[in-house]
């Protein structure tokens, strides 16, 4: 492979030392000059009429500046998918969760908008309401949106025939596996400014995509695109959480323009985790078709998920886990289906993952259920049916570059891989495989992005790119991928990308895509602007602009390093003596993505991640409590552009995986979320961290940039059923809900007798 | 958070006035780790928050060879953890501070409000109650002195009065024989409010294995921290085997009443309440046959 001098290198990333000594600003720290604070009224019921509101005395109170009602706000409906918008700015005549948006108050302080709040007089008519999902799917139950059904949506899936492959299956297991809600607890809760003057809403806002709540909010408030303008802050969290507006972003601008002042709303940590929305919960029904040698022939997969109140990602999320589940262990024949359920809750979106931390834990859950029924070595069986590059998957998928074989042998072998031969009584060992996206999303019909260079007289060079780094490094990746290519210093490239009026489009910073999407456009950039440098160090050197390299601020004629110029010197010499400034610009086209409607629907991803991992735990049969020994985790990542930060993204995804296995969850006490707090809700800490090590498995993807893939994601997705597996492999209970607290296993212990 | 005013008074009498003066409109502060969260989350409104912890008099750690320990209410408790003399002389004080939050919490918390707190997972109250502590009220009344157990009403409620403060916990000296251990039950291992807890002290005679005194106190099983009169007789003037350590938690599990709520339900909190009396009274054995 070729020696890069500035990719694959661990480099500091540029924000880190900001981060670290607390000198980032983010929205809490963020004011502008005569700006208001804003707060939300917020529903006590989950399901109620809202029969009047009165707001006299809150706007008598000194230091309110404005209040308002649904009568004050467009009618419009707003829906991340438009054709199923069901979500007004604020509640028209009716309640659908507690949290829902009511009213809200701009005031010169927080507290004067908080004693305003307290000042509104709603008159509810309480309704009957539903949180179960099954219960809302019965006759009899309240309905939330439409007066015939609280089914949301629903997705359907064909690929191959699964009855008659049923009937060539020498086993069929049948499980039903459910997950948790659990939320993203970024630690800067959500919130933004808008200022709307000279007849155009500007938006602060530490978003994952710019574009997107651009459209949004022009969409929802009525106005052209143009008028609206996002700059994008530090983001203290994203997840997947960031993706689609809430009702701030209009709320804030509805009352600068009220005011003519700029508003500014933030939740707080009870809002963020009782209406920031949530990872969808799943019950899911599996049920796979297994021949005598161990391969799988069929999967069908049933899924009830939790809408909540209001509609977001919930199909797009489905639609994910089916393309997903067809492509683990190339099943030929998969009937997915998939029933969204409206109930009265915090509406769910996108979350790390987006469908496939749930889909997976079932999926392997049940492949050591398999093994354990064949006789066969759990890392046997899913070696058998590995995916492999070239494979087509049932949905159409095509596998490009895939380390899955890879990734399972170098996790086992990391881990000490014994699964029958026990070290210690109550410990155990499970792995869990998976596939994920990491290249261009094409389900919205387009697939493409620029980005700008230009380098100023000194050589230095500057990227305008739509990547949004979220924390996961994506400023840095591209300014490696951009350092490379001109051949420059990492150090002497500066990132510019946080404001819509600037960058180009982009769909955001979600499915693992930042790296190869805009990591490809950057690269198109600087090659163009490449060319142009090129042209006239040939002209300095009087040589063939094919014999040159750039390396490390030099350009030099192959073979002949002593003939060489700087980088700053030909830079400058072509602005200076031949009139001509240096400039790029570049462009990522998946030529693919427009024709996705025609082509099969497991083509709706360009290219997959593979990883293994494996988790040795340690069960105390008196008490349930689970202690991790330790995590492997072995990911195919392509050609990584910066491994420490991939390191990173993987471990910090760990640890929010066995939050998700072991203790996440939001718990209901009825209708209203009971630990809407750091206190209650549990996050592993620091000193819950088990010993990790991981791997990153190179392969060469041919479409990544200097042959990267996405790596946001899959870090969690593979978590829960590795450690699910370990638990059943130590004490002989297998859980099938998350998350997988003591509780659950002491229970399952003492029916078997073992505690 | 709504506004409220702060006061730092510099003596006892002077805090004490100020609460007599505010009355329920005020309410002290000890550290500010429960109750400046409450406040933030506006489960409460207090306009005027009293500051003990600059107060001297409440402020110390004495050790004298005959009357115990002695310590002033309004004392860090990363200062107790950190104290040499503690670690060697009341280290089950040490190690259950230790299992309190993270070091930063510690490191602002008092003894006397977490106490005052009253919650029936204190960390800090169960071990107390096992090493035999008294406290000392004040008021505009005088003071006085009574045993921690008979401090705690309820959850969140204590026996305080409006103008009372707690000036001192006392603990008793700890007879070479005595050992004791604190177990805490959660969901991870720092950060967290024990879903149960439970504190044992036992002398036990090191060559008959005769259990002469007991005590067993357990929080999160009930609406205030407290002791099994039924382990501790099963205990005391017996010697202990496996038979006894299971009577023993069986009656620990009979004097608890704990609810189900969003940390753990009843039935489970009961099987971990005897598992972790019997792990406890394991442990002390354990210890005892050890030193021998």
């Amino acid at each position: 492979m070729k020696e890069f001098s500035v990719v694959g290198k661990r480099l500091q990333r540029y924000d880190a030392k900001e981060k670290v000594t607390g000198q980032e600003i983010y929205i809490c720290d963020f004011k502008l000059p005569r700006m208001l604070y804003g707060k939300i009224l917020r529903s006590p019921y989950p399901h109620a009429n809202i029969l009047s509101i009165d707001v006299h005395n809150a706007e008598k109170i000194r230091g309110v500046k404005a209040v308002i009602t649904a009568k004050d706000v467009p009618s419009s409906k707003f829906g991340f998918i438009p054709s199923q918008a069901d979500k007004n700015i604020l509640c028209h005549d009716k309640v659908r969760f507690v949290g829902d948006e009511v009213a809200c108050v701009a005031a010169i302080d927080e507290e004067t908008a908080q004693e305003a709040l307290r000042s509104i007089i709603v008159e509810y008519q309480e309704l009957p309401y539903v949180i179960d999902t099954k219960e809302a799917l019965s006759k009899d139950a309240p309905k939330i949106h439409n007066p015939e059904s609280n089914l949301a949506f629903e997705v359907h899936h064909r690929f191959g025939d699964t009855e008659k492959a049923f009937q060539e299956s020498e086993y069929i297991f049948e499980d039903t596996f459910i997950t948790s809600k659990v939320a993203h607890c970024c630690l800067e809760t959500r919130g933004c400014i808008a200022d709307y003057s000279k007849g155009r809403v500007t938006i602060w806002s530490p978003s994952q995509s710019p574009h997107t709540l651009r459209q949004e909010l022009a969409r929802v408030l009525g106005i052209s695109q143009q008028k609206v303008r996002v700059i994008n802050l530090s983001v203290g969290g994203g997840f997947g959480s960031r993706l689609v507006m809430d009702m701030k972003e209009p709320l804030a601008a509805i009352l600068s323009q009220k005011t003519g002042r700029p508003v500014k709303i933030i939740n707080t940590r009870k809002e963020e985790f009782s209406t920031a929305k949530a990872r969808y919960p799943f019950i899911i029904t599996l049920k796979s078709g297994v021949n005598k040698q161990g391969k799988i022939l069929a999967r069908e997969i049933e899924i009830v998920g939790d809408n909540g109140a209001y509609n977001d990602k919930g199909p797009v999320i489905f639609n994910t886990a089916a393309n997903f589940a067809s492509i683990l262990y190339g099943v030929p024949n998969i009937k997915f289906d998939g029933f969204l359920v409206y109930t009265n809750k915090e509406p769910g979106t996108a979350f790390r993952g987006f469908g496939n931390p749930q889909i997976h834990f079932a999926i392997e859950s049940q492949m050591d259920m398999i093994a354990e029924k064949l006789g066969a070595d759990p890392m046997e069986l899913r070696l058998q049916n590995a995916n492999q590059p070239g494979d087509i998957a049932a949905s159409g998928a095509e596998i490009t570059s895939c380390g899955l074989e890879e990734c399972l042998m170098k996790a086992a072998d990391a881990a000490g891989w014994s699964y029958s031969h026990k070290t210690h009584a109550n410990r155990g060992m499970g792995m869990a495989a998976m596939v994920h996206g990491g290249g261009s999303m094409r389900a919205y019909g387009f697939s493409a992005n620029d980005a700008f260079i230009k380098i100023s007289e000194d050589g230095m060079v500057t990227v305008i790119s739509s990547a949004v780094d979220v924390g996961q490094g994506s400023e840095t990746v591209v300014a490696q991928i951009v350092a490379e290519e001109l051949g420059v210093k990492y150090e002497d490239v500066l990132i510019l990308g946080n404001d819509t009026d600037l960058v180009p489009f982009d769909l955001g910073c979600f499915g693992s895509r930042s790296t190869f999407v805009c990591g490809n456009a950057a690269l198109d950039a600087a090659r163009n602007a490449k060319k142009e440098v090129m042209a006239v160090a040939a002209e300095m050197l009087e040589a063939n602009p094919n014999d040159l390299i750039a390396a490390e601020g030099k350009i030099f004629v192959i073979g002949s390093p002593d003939k060489s110029v700087s980088f700053p010197d030909a830079v400058n010499f072509s602005i200076k003596q031949r009139g001509k400034p240096i400039s790029g610009k570049g462009r990522f086209f998946d030529p693919i993505a427009k024709d996705m409607p025609q082509l099969p629907f497991g083509k709706r991803a360009s290219t997959f991640t593979f990883a293994s991992q494996v988790a040795e735990v340690e069960v105390d049969i008196h008490t349930g409590q689970v202690e991790i020994i330790k995590l492997v985790a072995a990911h195919d990542c392509g050609t990584p552009i910066n491994p420490m930060a991939a390191e990173g993204q993987i471990e910090g995804a760990l640890c929010q995986g066995i939050g998700y296995s072991l203790m996440e969850e939001l718990k209901y006490g009825g209708a209203e979320i009971s630990n809407p707090n750091f206190s209650d809700y549990k996050i592993p800490t620091s000193v819950d961290m088990p010993p990790i090590r991981t791997f990153l498995v190179k392969t060469a993807e041919l479409d990544g940039p200097f042959g990267a893939k996405g790596l946001g994601e899959p870090g969690l997705v593979p978590t829960a059923p590795a450690i699910a597996n370990a638990i059943y492999n130590a004490v002989g209970v297998r859980i099938k809900e998350l998350p997988i607290t003591p509780e659950k296993i002491l229970n399952a212990l003492k029916e078997k007798g073992l505690s | 958070m709504k506004n409220f005013e702060y006061h730092h008074p510099r003596s006892l009498n002077e805090s004490i006035s100020l609460l007599m003066h505010y009355g329920d409109k005020a309410k002290v502060l000890a550290g500010g780790t429960d109750l400046l969260v409450r406040m933030k989350r506006e489960e409460l409104f207090v306009p005027h928050l009293i500051n003990l912890k600059k107060i001297p008099e409440l402020n110390f750690i004495r050790y004298d060879h005959e009357a115990g320990l002695s310590i002033g209410s309004a004392t860090v408790l990363s200062t107790l953890a950190s104290s040499r003399m503690l670690s060697d002389k009341y280290p089950l004080l040490v190690e259950s501070i230790k299992t309190i939050a993270s070091p930063q919490i510690q490191n602002m918390a008092t003894i006397g409000g977490n106490l005052c707190n009253a919650s029936p997972a204190a960390d800090m109250a169960s071990p107390l109650i096992a090493l035999r502590a008294e406290i000392k009220i004040a008021g505009t009344w005088g003071e006085k002195f009574l045993a921690l157990e008979e401090f705690f009403v309820g959850p969140g409620k204590t026996i305080l009065k409006t103008g009372d403060i707690l000036v001192e916990i006392r603990i008793p000296k700890v007879t070479d024989s005595t050992k004791a251990v604190y177990l805490k039950h959660g969901v991870r291992k720092a950060m967290e409010i024990a879903i149960v807890c439970v504190s044992v002290a036992l002398d036990i005679d090191p060559k008959s294995y005769i259990c002469n005194q007991a005590r067993i106190v357990m929080g999160a099983v009930a609406p205030t921290p407290i002791r099994s009169p039924g382990a501790e007789s099963i205990l005391i003037g017996h010697k202990i085997d496996e038979n006894l350590k299971k009577a023993a938690a069986e009656a620990a599990a009979n004097d608890a009443c704990p609810i189900s709520d969003v940390r753990g339900s009843k039935s489970y909190r009961l099987e971990i309440l005897k598992f972790l009396v019997q792990k406890g009274i394991s442990e002390i054995l354990h210890s005892v046959r050890q030193d021998t």
